[in-house]
Order: structure tokens, then sequence, then C-alpha cells
């Protein structure tokens, strides 16, 4: 047994019922169980980092069949271990930020710090097993939370969106069930007959070839979760009803989970043959231009930001699709994940921030506000440019690689290549027309003097986007660390 | 630490003092002027001992590398002769304009931003420049797009605007650029180094344009290049800068650096990556490209009324000149394109910090609003006026060699394909549409009579004179002495395999002492003139006496008749109308797609969703619709339940 690792997944979900009991009664509590749980996890990745060595597996079961072949149901592996820790970076500043922004709001926050901790703590489950019914137990509960989460106001149109966003994610995983068990049946009767203590749940013991209709099946869980075309129809609205911290983990976290259970399918389990990469290329890069085109013309921060969401994960998923040809770690991709996870966490807090003190979110009632939230500006440009993929940010580096992968892909890979700089130009355009209405065109504001930066939320803002820079400084030794465990 | 002073720590630091520098100034606002130029200074002379020392250095750097399906792309910095030439010109350039900003008494309070973005371009610059694989300097590339966007910042007006047009204009261009970076490392992936920047570097020896891969490659960077250098038709964010941004800025940016980095890669592109000669279809696009770079420009420039907006659309049409020259594909032209770079980069920022000098001293600079400042600004008089004669192309000067250069190459590709003489007519029309923009520049700043206003209008100081005016030095020296200073030491050691030979009966001495001969007898009659003194009358309209002032007629109106003119007429209401700005048609087309998209797809989507929505609804009602409540149909129900079940019970009974 590996406590250490035991202990990173079950500590969220602790901390999450911690906060429900004591957190009724006094507030501070709340605060002081969500900051426990991610300094613990913190000293839980940094002890279980030193003690890892890449290439020895590492983990545990939490039951066995009879002649179980392949891994541990949970075991630790470098991609893993990067991601769980900017994941828990990242809960952290959502955190941070949400006690600032709820400050005004006593009650609000019981529920989000519990649900903002079981998603931590399915995120991190999903990251570190490869267990086919714990990915889909993961799966559900962060499923569950972000619904929970995206109706937290009540409203009854809020409630709705809600709604919305789980049926279309539950239909995904419905389907995605059925194409595990196809896996698990398909792996199961090599011999023709079904017995079921045979019958192997891990996909490290899988393998071959994907069967056609399981991996369909299983793409429409992903595409629901991960947002890409053509279901990812719910995430602008999403985006547009749920409070601010919410959005932040769903960006940064929650859709990431879908590109992740791809990853271990797809890239980590079987081969991708035939039509497979060149069909995902594709669609992937529908989904890029689409949203990025559909993010041109919105004025609601918030959809931009989701449409910029949907047309970034495309990129994350072209990374991953090129996996099995490569037979490399798909470095660019993990990188993307954490880069994009960051920046967007980033902007979207800061643009809720701006939404919070001025009380509207249309881009184009606002103007100049620059001179109004100096410090917040600099955080959220910052970000901007990594999410463009301008050098030297953490943004710069997946994407070129990425680009490149795709570029090299046979067949029509330039074709693809030269879709996916188009797609990125729209980065461009669209985070450009957002940045500029919002803090630098146009007369200053004149009038309500009052509103002041909010200082706590713009610090956060602001040294969330830096490790973006810091993070691009140690590019070369995470790469490294990261092909360890090729 | 002791081997980044040795000489193979050279390259590091010329990319890494201005960049402290930059977080000097900016964390110490106090100092700022004083890091700003002894950063410049200690790069400078890094960069000076680099150039001395010679090509022949290059290491790897600790950035993460493209290793990918099996290609490696090394990341290395490389000193050859080619990049120690446009690290010494960039550093040379950056002393004269962090002296020039000095004082800037009376421009906007936050000058940090000039110091602090300038110095990070600077470094990033010096990165472009040493950079020996694609991926760096694609890096230091972005790098600049990011900082140039920030020192647009500061100015007058509309900053904003002419940033975002700048960052929009170059960050496509990025993008296209990195296409063509990776493309290339695709195809240079067997040749042992992928991604290098320097293959046929001892000669001619480029890759030939002979299939869609290397064309397609070599067409990206091009677009990158030239939009970097400012080419035609992604120059329009100059004019736009030129609105907002200080001299110091524009003669910084756009005159210099951008030039010496744009053409700088365009030189790699056509000279050590592929061989441009190699195909005649691409070769043509490119020097079209130049041509019309050179009389587009040049006709916009003929009917601007402020002085650095003119001077901002000469920054373009001088560009042309160097595409054409590079485009050529000939050593000599690849030399005279280079020295064009180089003379336009000196020219241009003297004609920049001069005009910048007279409006910090007139606050001025409509033409209409100026004149006769000759008398009292010597000093900035004698630098333009130099820097006005060399960019019209005038001999002895140092414009007019680098130009003779250029059209020689032409005259050696006429021999084989006369066709290409056209180019060089272009040229040379483009040349002389200069020197009438320059009269009239001139005359409407310096000469003609000064308006009240005027009148108090002094000298500038040391620092503001200083600089236009040694660069105007060096524009005359690198004229006469264009053979044994610039040439033998500069350009040479740039382009090993030209052996500096240049055909034809131009020599700079000779005709020195031809146009001194020439001045002497003109003033010699200028002199014999005066003996006869005129005799003047007074003028009257319908017998009122004229004033001064009624009589005057401004330089510049002469010049607005051009659009009278039914053909340029067209082009000048086309031109004005935006309608040869790329930068809308970007904008437009994004946002025409993206309504498009959204349209086609996102909203069909959301219909869809709301079908489905719909139809479970209904069944939901429908369902519900049998549950009322009432207990007689639930006991039906289960009658009918137990009814299915005992069916199913006894017909598959059998079976089971």
């Amino acid at each position: 047994m590996n406590i250490p690792l035991i202990l990173l997944i079950a500590l969220p979900f602790i901390g999450g019922l911690l906060v429900i009991f004591p957190g009724r009664f006094l507030r501070v509590l709340r605060w002081i169980f969500g900051l426990l749980t991610a300094a613990g996890s913190g000293v839980l990745l940094v002890y279980i980092f030193r003690e890892y060595q890449p290439k020895i597996e590492s983990g545990f079961n939490i039951w066995t069949t009879a002649n179980a072949v392949g891994g541990f149901q949970f075991s630790i592996s470098t991609v893993s271990l990067v991601i769980a820790a900017a994941f828990t970076l990242l809960y952290l500043f959502v955190l941070l930020y949400a006690i600032g922004y709820y400050r005004k709001n006593e009650d609000a926050d019981t529920e989000f710090h519990t649900l903002s901790l079981f998603m931590l703590g399915s995120s991190l489950g999903l990251l570190f097993t490869s267990d086919i019914i714990f990915i889909f137990l993961f799966w559900e509960i962060a499923a569950v939370a972000a619904w929970r989460l995206i109706g937290f106001e009540r409203t009854s149109t809020k409630i709705a969106v809600a709604g919305r966003t789980i049926l279309i994610n539950f239909f995904g995983s419905a389907l995605m069930l059925v194409g595990f068990m196809l896996l698990v049946i398909n792996s199961g009767t090599l011999d023709g007959t079904f017995d079921v203590s045979s019958i192997t749940f891990n996909l490290s013991g899988m393998g071959g070839n994907m069967p056609v209709l399981a991996g369909v099946l299983i793409l429409a869980g992903v595409f629901a979760k991960s947002a890409v075309i053509p279901l990812y129809i719910w995430v602008p609205q999403a985006y547009a009803a749920s409070p601010i911290p919410a959005v932040a983990l769903l960006a940064g976290m929650i859709e990431n989970l879908g590109l992740i259970v791809f990853m271990k399918v797809f890239g980590g389990t079987f081969t991708l043959s035939g039509a497979w990469q060149p069909t995902l290329l594709w669609i992937a890069l529908a989904s890029s231009i689409v949203a990025g085109g559909a993010a041109l013309v919105v004025k609601d921060f918030r959809k931009i930001l989701g449409y910029s969401t949907v047309s970034q994960l495309a990129f994350i998923l072209a990374g991953f699709a090129l996996i099995s040809q490569s037979g490399h770690v798909a470095k660019g991709a993990v990188v993307f994940i954490i880069a994009h996870g960051l920046a967007k966490a980033s902007l979207l807090m800061g643009y809720g921030a701006v939404e919070q003190k001025m009380e509207t979110r249309d881009i184009m009632s606002q103007g100049r506000l620059l001179t109004r939230f100096p410090v917040l500006f600099v955080g959220i440009i910052i970000a901007t440019l990594s999410i463009i993929g301008l050098p030297p940010l953490l943004g710069f580096f997946p994407k070129v690689d990425i680009i490149f992968g795709i570029l090299n892909f046979k067949p029509g890979g330039i074709l693809i290549g030269v879709g996916f700089i188009l797609a990125s130009v729209f980065t461009l355009l669209y985070m450009l027309r957002l940045i500029s209405s919002v803090f630098l065109k146009g007369p200053p504001p004149s009038g309500e003097s009052r509103i002041r930066q909010p200082v706590f939320l713009s610090v956060i803002v602001l040294v969330l986007s830096l490790t973006l820079l810091a993070a691009s400084l140690g590019m070369k030794s995470l790469l490294n660390y990261l092909g360890q465990g090729g | 630490m002791n081997w980044i002073l040795q000489s193979q720590g050279f390259p590091i630091l010329v990319i890494l003092i201005p960049i402290v520098g930059a977080l000097l100034a900016f964390a110490i606002r106090p100092i700022r002027r004083y890091v700003a130029i002894l950063s410049a200074l200690a790069t400078g002379y890094f960069a000076l001992r680099l150039f001395l020392g010679g090509p022949g250095w290059i290491q790897p750097i600790p950035l993460p590398e493209i290793k990918a399906f099996g290609i490696t792309v090394a990341n290395s910095l490389q000193a050859d002769g080619l990049s120690n030439l446009i690290l010494l010109l960039i550093s040379g350039f950056a002393v004269f304009i962090f002296i020039y900003s000095f004082y800037y008494k009376g421009g906007p309070r936050d000058d940090w931003k000039f110091f602090t973005f300038a110095l990070l371009t600077y470094g990033a610059a010096n990165g472009v420049a040493l950079a020996g694989s694609v991926y760096v300097l694609y890096f230091f590339w972005g790098v600049l797009l990011v900082t140039v966007y920030g020192l647009l910042f500061y100015g007058r007006g509309d900053v904003e605007g002419s940033a975002r047009k700048m960052f929009l204009l170059n960050g496509v261009a990025d993008f296209i650029l990195l296409l063509g970076l990776l493309l290339l490392v695709i195809y240079t992936k067997d040749q042992g180094a992928a991604g290098q920047l320097s293959y046929g570097h001892a000669g001619m020896g480029g890759f030939k344009l002979d299939s869609a891969l290397p064309i397609l490659s070599f067409v990206c960077i091009g677009i990158g290049a030239l939009t970097k250098a400012g080419s035609f038709p992604m120059h329009t964010w100059i004019p736009k800068a030129a609105e907002t941004a200080p001299a110091q800025t524009m003669a910084y940016i756009p005159a210099s650096l951008d030039k010496l980095l744009g053409i700088y890669l365009f030189v790699r592109l056509c000279y050590s990556l592929f061989d441009i000669s190699s195909n005649t279809a691409v070769q043509v696009i490119f020097l079209t490209i130049g041509a019309v770079t050179v009389l587009a420009a040049v006709f916009m420039a003929l009917i601007q009324k402020d002085a650095i907006r003119l001077l901002s659309y000469h920054a373009v049409s001088q560009v042309g000149y160097m595409i054409l020259g590079i485009a050529s594909g000939t050593l000599i032209g690849i030399a005279g394109g280079l020295f064009h770079m180089m003379n336009h980069a000196i020219y241009k920022s003297t004609l920049f910090l001069a005009g910048g000098a007279v409006a910090h001293r007139s606050g001025e600079t409509d033409l209409n609003k100026l004149g006769g400042l000759a008398r009292t600004m010597p000093l900035t008089f004698f630098s333009f006026l130099v820097a006005a004669l060399a960019i019209s192309g005038i001999p002895p000067l140092n414009g007019f060699f680098s130009k003779w250069l250029v059209y020689q190459s032409f005259v050696e590709m006429a021999k084989t394909q006369p066709v290409f003489i056209l180019f060089m007519i272009a040229g040379m029309f483009g040349s002389v549409l200069t020197l009438a923009s320059f009269l009239k520049l001139t005359h409407g700043i310096f000469l003609g009579r000064r308006p009240e206003s005027l009148s108090k209008v002094k000298e500038v100081g040391f620092t503001k004179w200083f600089p236009p005016l040694v660069l105007a030095l060096v524009c005359i020296a690198f004229g006469v002495f264009a053979y044994r200073l610039p040439i033998r030491y500069l350009i040479s050691p740039a382009l090993p395999a030209w052996n500096g030979l240049v055909v034809g009966w131009f020599q700079p001495l000779q005709f020195v002492g031809f146009i001194i001969l020439l001045v002497s007898v003109g003033f010699l009659i200028y002199l014999a003139g005066r003996a006869y003194a005129p005799r003047t009358r007074k003028v009257f309209i319908g017998a009122e006496e004229l004033t001064e002032t009624e009589m005057h007629y401004s330089g510049p109106h002469f010049y607005s008749s051009l659009k009278d003119i039914k053909l340029f007429n067209e082009f000048y209401r086309f031109a004005s109308g935006g309608s040869f700005d790329i930068f809308h048609y970007i904008q437009g087309i994004g946002k025409a797609a993206g309504k498009t998209l959204k349209q086609l797809i996102d909203e069909t989507l959301n219909e869809v969703v709301k079908f489905v929505r719909y139809i479970f609804m209904q069944a939901g009602g429908g369902l519900s619709r049998l549950q009322t409540g009432g207990l007689q149909l639930y006991l039906g129900w289960v009658f009918l339940g137990i009814l299915i079940l005992i069916i199913l019970l006894l017909g598959g009974g059998g079976n089971a």
C-alpha cells in the first residue's frame, strides 16, 4: 500500500466533509479546512515527488481480481504527478480568491468549499487511477459537483443551465460507460467464455487496437466533459451562469478530466490505427476554429472565455491524439493542460473581479479600466499573452510543440497544421479584442470614483499569472522530468 | 562564472545586459536614463568584441528543444558575420537613441515605459540576431512582439489604437512565420541538424525551391520577415504609430530595429537557407512586393502634411529597395540590400530624430505651420538635409551607393532576362519621387517663411542635436568612403561569399571631387548674380498691398495638386479610405468568419439541444399523464404488469 498516495486522494474528500459540519457554525473554519487541505496535498505531493522513482511502478490496489493483469489500480506517473501539482496549486489560488470574492456573502460559501474540494479530490483520483470503475466513479463525482456549482445561485435560469450541463454530461458519460463495458468484455473474453474472475477493469492490462464502437462511445463522454464539438454546447452558458470561482475550477480542472481519460485510454493503452488519428485531428481543428470564431463575436466576456476554453482544449486533444504515432509522452499536451488551466483560471478570476466591481460583463460597455485596475491588468495581460502562445510565457512551448507534431503528421498534417495556425490567429484576435475593449480602448471611465481596485483579488490573479512566467523558466527541467516517465 | 567574461559568454551577455537594465530601469525609476545609456554602452562593447572576434561561435543554450518524431532541433546561438554585423548596428543605434531620449522635457510623464520596453526590445533583438536555430529565433521574435506592444503605449493620443494595430498585424505575421519555420524543420530533418539557420553558409548553397514544402516554408518565413521589416501590405501600423509615438520610438523601432531584424531574416532566408533564384515565380512575386512597396509608399508620402507621418511612409518605401536587392538573389544585390538596410537605418533615424527635435522645440509637426527654421536650428537642419539627400539617393551619400549596388544586380540579371530591368526602373522612379517628397519636407520645415508662432524657437540641446549630427556625418562617410569603410569592414564579413567586386564606373572619391567642382562653379555664379541686385517691386491685388503672410504659399500646397490628377486621385481616395489597410481586412474577415461559424454551427447545435430537450419533455409529459395519482389507474397498471409477467413466464417457460 502506498500510504501517501491514498492520503493524497482521500484528503480533499475528508476536507470537504469537514467543511460541511463545523464550517456551518464558524465561517473561518471553512477557510482553514480548505487551506489545510491544500497545504496537506502540497506536502504529500512534495513527499511523493521525492520518493517516487520514474520507471519503477508504485501504487496500490483496492481489491484484486483472481488473475489480474496489468499494474496497480492506482499508480503514480510523472505526468499525473505534474498535473496533480498544477491542480492543487490552482485549487489553492481559487480558494484564496473565493475567500475574497465571497467576503460580503456570509452563507454563500459552505457549499462552494465542500464542492470545490470534492472537485479537487475527484480530479486527483482520476489522475492516479487506471481502473475503469474508479475512473467512472471520480468522473461522476466531478460531474455532480460541477452541476451543483453551476446552479449555485439557484435562480430558475441558472438551474436550467445547470440542468442542461448535467444532461449533456450525463448523456456523454452514459455512453462512455457502455464503451468501457465493451472494452472490458473485449479483454475479458479473449477465449470466448465469460468468466467474472477473468474480467480486468484495469486499463493497463488491456491493449491492442482500439475497437471502433467502444472508442466512439468513450469519445462521447470525453467530448462532453472536455467541450469538444459538437458536445461543447453547454460551456458558454455554464460559464455565464456559474459563480466565478466555480468557473475557474471548471476551466482549469474539470474540463481537463475528459482529456486525461482520453490520454489514459487512447494514448496510454490502445493503439490508434487507420482513420482514428486524422479524424480526431480534424474534429479538434473544427472545434478550435468554430469556438474561436464564436469567441470573436460574442460580447459577454465570460462567454468569450468559455468559447476560448473550447478552442484551446482542442489543441490539447490534438496533442494527445498524436501520442500513439510518436511513442512519446505527449509532453506538449500535458504542459498545455497546465498552461491553459492556470492562465484561463487567472483570466476568469481577473475578469470576474472586474465584473464584481463594474457590475456588468458586456465588453462593449467598458473601457480604459487600466487606470482603475492596474495590478489586475498586469495579471490579466500576462495570462492573455500566455494563452495566445507568445514567448516567454508557458503557453508558448506546448503550442509550438503541438503544431509541430501536427505538421509532422501524415497524411494531411500540413493542411491540419495550417488550420491550427489559423486557430491560433483566431485566439490572438479574440484575446486582443477582449483585453482592448475592457482595459485599453475608449475614454477613461468618469464618474464613479468609488470603484477601487480589489487589492486582494488582484494580487491573487497577478501571482497566479506570474507562475506562468516562472514555470516557463523551469521548462527544460519540466520537460525532462515528463520525458522520464515515457 | 569566469567563462561568461570569456568570448563564449558574450552572446549571453549582449542578450542579458539590456534585459537586466530594463528590470533596473523599471524598478528604480530615477536612474532609468543612466541605466539605459550604460546598458547600451556595455552591450555595445561586447557586441563590438564579438564583431572583432569574427565568426565561429555556436553554443547550445538552456531552452527546451523541439524533440519529437525523431527530430531534434538543438537550440543554439551563433555569431557569424551576418549576426555580428546586425548586433553591432543594433547596439550602435541604441546608444544614439538613448542619448537622444535623455532629456525629454514636456513629453509624457511616463517615460519609464519607453526605457523599460526599449531595453527589453533591445535584448530580444540581440537574441534574434544571435539565434542559430529556428526555435531560438522564434522565441525572441515573439518576445519582441510583446515588448514593442508595450513600447507603443508610450506617447500621446490613441496609443492603444497604434499598439493594437501593430500587435495584430505582427502577431498574425508571427504565426505565419511560425508555420514557415516549423515546415523548415520538417524539410531539413534529413540534413543532420534540423532547423538550423545557416545551411548554405559558405556560399549560395541554399536549398532549391523545387517542391511544395520548401516553397510554402519560404513564402511563410518571407511574410514574417517582410512584415517585420514593414513592407507593403503589412506596413499600415507604421504610419498609425507615427501619429502617437514620439520621435525616438519611431527612430528606434520601425526605422532601425525592425528593418535590421526583418531584413536580417530575409537575407538568411534568401542566402543561407534557400536559393531564391532557383524559382523564378517566387522570385518575381517577392521582387514585385519590393517594387510595389517602393512606389505605393512613396506616393502616400508625397501627399502627407505631417512631418513624422511623411517620414514613416518613407520608412516603408525604403524597405522596397532592400527587398529588391535581396530577392534578386545575386550576391551583389544581397550586399546592396544589406548595405541599404544599414544606410536606411542611419539616415532614417537621423530624419526622425531631427524631425523630433523640431517637434520638440516648436510643438508642431504640421508642415503648413512650420517653416524657416534653418537659421535658428542650423545643426538640426544640416543633419536633416544630409539625411534627406541620402535617402533620395543623391551621390556621393550612402543612400546612393547602396541603391547603386541594388541596381547593378538588375543590370546583371537583365543580361539573361531583360524583363528584370523593369524592377530597376521602378526603383529609380521611386528615387525621384523620394527626392520630390524630401524637397517638400525640407522646404516645409526649414526653408521658406517662418510663421509668427515659431519666432521663439531655438536650437535644441546637446542630447538632441548630437545624435542626428553624428549619424549624418556617418551618412557622408559611408558614402564617400563606401569601399574603404562599410563595404570592406561591415558588409564583406557578413557575406563571405561575396568578393566585394562592384562592376561599373562609379568611384565615390572622384565623384566627390566632381561635386565639389560643380558646387564651386555654382557658388561663383551665385556671387556673380549678387553683383547685379534685382529691383524690388511692391505687389498689389485690387489696389491692396499684400502682406507677407498673404503672399505666402506653403510648399506642401504644391504637392496637394498631385491629388487632383485623375489617375492618382483614385489611388489616393482608395488609400485614404483605408482600403490598402490589411489590418481592416484581417479584423473584418475574422469577424465575418466568426459570425458565420457562430450562426451556422453554434446556433444550430443549440437548437438541436433545445429540440432534444423538447422531445424528452413531450415524452415525459406523455408518461406523466399515465400517472395521475388515482388509485384505479395504478391498480390497472399493476394488473397489466402482472398480466405481462404471466404471459412472459408461460410463453418463455419452455425454453428456460
